[in-house]
């Protein structure tokens, strides 16, 4: 029997709600984790390439986390230029079932609790303001209550509409996504690697992320701008069988990544939405995994001062969405403008780029230059990557 | 109406988050979609990447 009160109610046992819990629950609140799946850390639908940096600002890496150590980034050009510069960051393939069960954890040590198989359906809401939730355990619509409710539902947010909060994305802003983990693969084992070709890929790319020697995540992600002529799971297939043709696979997964900009709104009276949910993906990488911890530990900074001072309106829980923007939302804004640029190139303008990259020494590569590169091309270009630059 | 091939279907929840009427709710195991607040929007289609929506005809 799950208890019927708490201070907070986590809905969502990702990244961004494990960590807000374990915060929360550090200064004594009491703090309930619900997931909708049977268990925390699958089924992985990431590529799980992170940089160490990010993670080490929020809990010591513990290394049974990491696959494998990243240290060079291959861009393939359409035309199969590759396109190789040191990672300048220490890169990291994490294994995203072992990372989230231990942030799951971290939160249990603080003193949170976690159920599985729980399926949050509604919000309970009273004049306007969360007061809980309905939960679907084990056959049983279950009301709990709850000072303040944290929506870390992921991609399709739908606990924050109850709320009032519009959060669907229009299907430019969502890439479509499908991913293998495959065996048997020649590759360069270190090295991140990005196919830019829009045969495969268009308004996104394909990844192929080492997890060992010879294994790797391989996925792509399509904007929804272009799935209804390219679909993306025969689109991999496709790649599979013109780069790897003798890869098996051991998984299959398919996936949403929203590519936009951060909502508007991330709070409402007795509410705060975190990380995929409130759309904070790096909508050029389509990177999920820094963005939901920094939004689950600056909401559980707003959450904690909020139950201290026993005022859950949206007026007060806005320090959150102030914080956000402060820290990630410019950057964020910024990165939105430079996927808009990168999605107007062509295969040709991508075949130019790359010749130019390959004839500038390796050490004087950077993404700044190619953006810089992109501009003078592209004319056509120039004002788009200005304005995304000014936005950094 | 909106027809579901559940064999295909991997509940990834990419559909849910297009919906602009919130129509489509999901378990650990199963998507549903709400026939009566559909509006035939047609975006859970365009975005699944597993070609598991379709639009049903009358036939």
């Amino acid at each position: 029997m799950i208890k019927r009160d708490w201070d907070i109610i986590v809905v969502g046992g990702g990244p961004a709600g494990t960590v807000f819990a374990r915060y929360a629950a550090e200064k004594g609140l009491s703090v309930l984790v619900l997931e909708k799946d049977r268990e925390i850390g699958l089924p992985v639908r990431c590529g799980e390439g992170v940089s160490m940096r990010g993670l080490e600002a929020f809990t010591p890496v513990n290394p049974r986390w990491i696959c494998r150590k990243i240290s060079a980034v291959n861009f393939y050009a359409p035309d199969g230029t590759l396109v190789d510069l040191d990672f300048k960051m220490e890169g990291a393939i994490l294994d995203r079932c072992v990372f989230d069960r231990d942030l799951a954890d971290l939160a249990a040590q603080a003193g949170a609790r976690i159920y599985t198989h729980a399926n949050v359906t509604d919000l309970i809401l009273d004049d306007q303001v969360v007061r809980g939730v309905v939960v679907r355990y084990r056959h049983e619509d279950v009301k709990l209550s709850a000072r303040l409710v944290i929506a870390a539902d992921g991609v399709e947010s739908r606990i924050a509409r109850k709320a009032g909060i519009k959060t669907a994305v229009t299907p430019e802003n969502m890439d479509s996504c499908v991913q293998v983990t495959a065996h048997g693969l020649d590759m360069n084992p270190d090295a991140l690697s990005f196919y830019m070709k829009r045969e495969y890929a268009p308004g996104g790319y394909v990844w192929v992320f080492p997890k060992s020697e010879t294994s790797a995540n391989v996925g792509l992600g399509i904007s929804g701008n272009f799935t209804h002529k390219i679909s993306p799971y025969k689109s991999l297939m496709k790649f599979l069988a013109d780069t790897f043709p003798n890869a098996s696979w051991s998984s299959l997964v398919a996936g949403g990544v929203p590519t936009d900009k951060t909502l508007d709104r991330i709070t409402a009276n007795g509410l705060m939405v975190v990380g995929d949910a409130a759309r904070m993906v790096n909508p050029l990488s389509g990177g999920g995994i820094h963005a939901a911890m920094k939004a689950g530990k600056l909401a559980a900074d707003t959450a904690v001062e909020a139950l201290k001072q026993n005022d859950v309106s949206e007026e007060f829980l806005k320090r959150y969405a102030k914080a956000w923007h402060e820290e990630a939302g410019k950057n964020h804004e910024g990165l939105y403008r430079l996927k808009e640029v990168v999605n107007k190139l062509t295969d040709e303008d991508l075949d130019k780029l790359g010749h130019k990259m390959v004839a500038i020494p390796k050490e004087k590569r950077s993404l700044t230059r190619i953006f810089k590169a992109v501009a003078w091309n592209n004319p056509r270009l120039i004002m788009d990557v200005a304005r995304a630059f000014s936005g950094i | 109406m909106i027809h579901i091939d559940h064999d295909l279907c991997d509940v990834c929840g990419t559909c849910v988050g297009v919906c602009p009427v919130d129509c489509i709710s999901m378990s650990d195991t199963t998507l549903n979609i709400d026939d009566d607040l559909c509006i035939q929007c047609n975006f859970c289609i365009q975005v699944c990447p597993m070609e598991a929506l379709k639009e049903e005809t009358d036939d």
